[in-house]
């Protein structure tokens, strides 16, 4: 079974980067760290982790801001993402927030993980089938899977069975086509990706229904 | 939910106990018949107070919100300070009465920066404001305003009243923005924080109001009430920045 932080979903891993940058940018490093405190000790789980968990951080925020703590929620989620398009099959997104599309945009411009990435494109692998299929040095093919993961660049799409039989985690590239826009030093990231992804994130739906 | 009878009856003897300092301070000053200890007070609060802003705001690490608003407010003290200094050197240690004036124009212009600290927290929060909130905003001023002028024109003043009014506005118009910002934040964590300041700027209108009526018949003394509102509302202000700090 893999580790509960692998399992979450991309769109969410991509809000939970970009949430610790923009609550810091509006409220400060110190109102961050006391949600994050009380998310703790609450529930004994990290802020990425409980993006994942959505009910449990709203809790928490509404615990700080009241009823004003949807209308944050939406601006954090806008201010990282906005959603442009959504079709049965595939979404298009645009990420917004400088760190985030920042990470991303390195990932692709590094060799080695654009040759994970572009493998995992066309065919969902498992973690170990990936790194013997890159070529790369097991290690660090290993620290870059699971760097691609943390940022929301890898999500589990399907499972398999390993050669002694433990059911594992298929892992595809969440971006399907991206156009790298880099304006005044701050680079946005217009990507398509799989709209199950979109329909399956805790933070889209809340947002998204609340503000209904 | 927390209402304002309720926050009162929680959160009221801190802020009582720096009232009775505020006119403690002004008393002091009255009885010694020293002019100089009630000035330098009057010029030593606001200073204080945007100094406290300033530290408040590197404590959120100048973020855009609670950083940069407490910055405003700071800014607003800050000019407020600037106001009394030319009020202490030119009229009171030079006798030079023309540049009241200046002080005045300074005092004025630090009323957008405490409305704008009011206004970045609000529109943070909350998209639109519901009709209390709108009531609150354009029912305070407007009844401050009236009130005031009613009392104007039974004292049967001269022109002299026209160039106080602005101040009563701007004054009560922060009055206005701070119910609303009290009413907007009286859910959240910050609710006590934004008690204290909605005390803060009460006294702080008050004071505005008895001087300028006691200005508009020219019958303003250090010996004077609105000091010793204006002492504690600054001492008060440094006490909501403090809760405001600790709060979150």
């Amino acid at each position: 079974m893999p580790a509960k932080h692998l399992l979450m979903n991309p769109l969410d891993r991509i809000v939970a980067n970009g949430m610790r940058a923009v609550l810091e940018e509006d409220l400060g490093r110190t109102v961050y760290r006391r949600i994050e405190k009380e998310v703790h000790d609450m529930y004994g789980i990290s802020v990425p982790e409980a993006v994942g968990d959505f009910a449990k951080l709203d809790l928490v925020m509404r615990k700080f801001f009241g009823r004003h703590a949807s209308n944050i929620e939406s601006k954090i989620f806008k201010r990282v993402l906005s959603v442009e398009k959504i079709t049965k099959a595939e979404s298009s997104i645009t990420i917004k927030d400088p760190a985030v599309a920042n990470a991303i945009f390195e990932s692709y411009g590094d060799p080695a993980k654009k040759a994970i990435l572009d493998l995992l494109r066309s065919e969902s692998r498992s973690i170990p089938e990936t790194i013997a299929a890159s070529g790369l040095p097991k290690a660090s093919a290993y620290k870059m899977v699971k760097e691609l993961i943390r940022d929301g660049l890898l999500a589990i799409n399907g499972f398999t069975s390993a050669s002694d039989g433990r059911k594992v985690s298929k892992y595809a590239s969440t971006i399907d086509k991206a156009v790298f826009e880099v304006r005044d030093q701050h680079v946005s990231i217009i990507a398509s990706i799989q709209s199950k992804f979109l329909r399956d994130s805790y933070a889209f739906n809340s947002i998204h229904v609340g503000a209904k | 939910m927390l209402t304002f009878y309720g926050e009162l009856k929680r959160s009221y003897k801190i802020p009582a106990v720096i009232l009775v300092a505020g006119v403690g301070i002004y008393l002091a000053g009255t009885v010694a018949d020293t002019t100089m200890f009630t000035r330098v007070t009057l010029v030593a609060a606001p200073a204080a107070v945007s100094i406290s802003c300033f530290l408040t705001s590197k404590v959120y690490g100048h973020s855009r919100v609670f950083g940069r608003s407490c910055m405003l407010l700071g800014t607003g003290y800050a000019v407020t300070f600037a106001g009394e200094m030319a009020y202490f050197y030119y009229v009171d240690h030079l006798r030079l009465a023309e540049y009241a004036a200046l002080g005045d124009a300074l005092i004025f212009s630090g009323y957008p920066f405490m409305m704008a600290h009011i206004v970045v927290n609000v529109r943070y929060f909350v998209e639109r404001l519901g009709a209390v909130q709108k009531l609150l905003l354009a029912g305070i001023p407007g009844f401050v305003l009236a009130g005031y002028c009613l009392v104007l024109i039974g004292t049967h003043v001269g022109d002299s009243a026209y160039y106080y009014i602005p101040f009563v506005f701007s004054s009560s118009i922060l009055l206005g923005l701070a119910a609303v910002a009290f009413s907007t934040f009286r859910q959240t964590i910050l609710i006590s924080a934004w008690f204290v300041l909605l005390v803060g700027i009460t006294l702080g209108t008050m004071g505005d109001i008895l001087y300028n009526y006691a200005s508009t018949l020219g019958a303003y003394s250090f010996g004077d009430f609105s000091n010793a509102l204006w002492i504690a509302s600054s001492l008060i202000m440094i006490y909501a920045l403090h809760k405001h700090r600790k709060s979150i």
